[in-house]
């Protein structure tokens, strides 16, 4: 099997990163209040302690006697090119409007996981349908309408 | 004595046959509406409300409780079959529950999720009346250290809960609480990491994390291993029943799990999440396969058949 990488040191520095972003936007906070503690105070120590621990996942990972390695047999493009699927999701729904953004998305992710399009299309459009009828109609539920009104 | 009475009262009352169809249409309803994911008990109250007005109160309260514990229960049919909770108290039964499912056990876990929960909540409100003056007295005394030590606790649980590495654990715990400062800081009012978004002032929820960790998270294993097949198991009716032999089985995780909901169930601000919490890390130290609860449960399984026609039955206590 190739080994694409070592998991736990990939994971610690990515960490490492979230927690440096973590703590730049916390040094804008308070430390403390004029009474007790001020609202950087948690999230201070949160985020010397996910960079500490971080840090200790990485230099675990780089000194392991037999380093764990990604599975090759995992499927990197499909498995990120979902994920990229849900975040544009997230970020076109209020834009596109929620049942257009959904029918995109399902038809997209039955096709990533191998459906054909006649499969996708149909099971994406009933899908749409249900959450529009069971949200919207029954439960009164705001979905972000878009340009279409949809 | 007068407790008793007003007990054997009240029963007298909401055992009447029409108070009972009145909490069977709540269930229904509350079922129907707690599989949706997102929607739990409160949010199915609110949305159902509606429906009693213009009712005796009587059966609207009833119809009400119906609905609540309707609506938890739905919660547990998707944490079981897809692996999605529907609500954050039932972010626990996905653990070993979809497990369950996958091994065609489904219906079992279904059952005796539903057994277990109607034995405790009916002891609960029980214990309730009969205890309430006390635990009145009990549940004001908790200050803020109390409380800090119960959430220490809570927390601690994770290193318990753990089957593979504490640091890990460890640092999911970390990132867990940094979702949590997200929104207005509850001491000072002032808003916290929200990156200029108008979304974020709330928070981010804690049942949005739990379906995304295991709905995302699922969708996500089918699509990284080619291997990783996903299959919604068939759910027989009759192996939703539990059997004489699963009930001599799961009567300790029953009483343990009934008291330690309802004394944290009692705390104000504590609830039904850390409940299931500590429950479930009560039972992991109880059993003797703490590593995999429902892989040690199928070792008890007395004939396994195929899946689909399986009669399963859930020997939790001696895991």
């Amino acid at each position: 099997m190739r080994a694409l990488g070592n998991p736990d040191a990939i994971g610690g520095v990515v960490l490492l990163g979230l927690a440096a972003f973590y703590l730049a936007e916390t040094a804008r906070l308070p430390y403390l209040a004029r009474v007790g503690v001020g609202e950087g105070f948690l999230p201070t120590w949160l985020g010397v302690s996910l960079a500490l621990t971080a840090a200790l996942l990485a230099l675990r990972g780089l000194t392991a006697r037999e380093p764990q390695t990604l599975s090759e047999a995992t499927d990197w493009p499909r498995s990120l090119a979902l994920l990229a699927g849900l975040a544009a999701l997230a970020l076109l729904m209020d834009d596109l409007g929620a049942l257009p953004s959904l029918l995109l998305f399902g038809v997209g992710a039955m096709r990533l996981l191998g459906s054909r399009w006649p499969t996708a299309v149909v099971v994406s459009v009933g899908l749409v349908v249900l959450i529009a009828l069971l949200f919207r109609a029954w439960l009164g539920v705001p979905l972000p309408a878009g340009p279409l009104g949809m | 004595l007068e407790v008793l009475s007003s007990l054997g009262l009240g029963f007298s009352i909401a055992l009447q046959p029409h108070n009972l169809a009145f909490c069977l249409i709540g269930v229904v309803l509350g079922t129907l509406l707690g599989v949706l994911p997102g929607l739990g008990p409160s949010a199915g109250i609110a949305i159902l409300l509606p429906v009693t007005f213009g009712m005796d109160p009587v059966p609207a309260i009833i119809m009400l409780a119906g609905i609540y514990y309707g609506a938890m229960y739905g919660g547990t049919i998707t944490s079981v079959l897809i692996n999605v909770p529907g609500e954050s108290a039932s972010v626990m039964t996905c653990l070993d529950g979809y497990q369950l499912a996958r091994q065609g056990r489904a219906g079992a876990a279904l059952g005796m999720a539903a057994v277990s929960s109607f034995v405790a909540g009916t002891a609960g409100v029980v214990a309730l009346m009969v205890l309430a003056p006390w635990l009145a007295d009990f549940a004001v005394s908790f200050g803020p250290p109390e409380y800090f030590t119960l959430m220490l606790m809570g927390l601690s649980t994770v290193a318990g809960l753990v089957s593979g590495s504490p640091l890990k654990a460890l640092i999911m715990g970390v990132l867990g609480l940094m979702l949590g400062t997200v929104g207005y800081d509850v001491v000072t009012g002032r808003l916290r990491f929200t990156l200029g978004v108008p979304d974020l002032a709330d928070g981010v929820h804690f049942i949005i994390v739990a379906i995304g960790l295991f709905g995302v998270g699922e969708i996500l294993a089918s699509v990284e291993d080619r291997s990783h097949v996903v299959h919604i198991p068939r759910v027989s009716l009759s192996s939703v029943f539990p059997t004489v032999a699963d009930w001599v089985a799961c009567r300790w995780a029953i009483l343990r799990g009934t008291i330690v909901g309802f004394v944290v169930g009692v705390l104000p601000g504590a609830g039904a999440t850390v409940a299931s919490f500590l429950a479930y890390a009560l039972e992991k130290k109880a059993s003797k396969h703490p590593e995999n609860l429902a892989r040690a449960l199928s070792r008890v399984w007395r004939r396994p058949r195929p899946p689909t026609t399986r009669r399963a039955p859930a020997l939790w206590s001696r895991c």
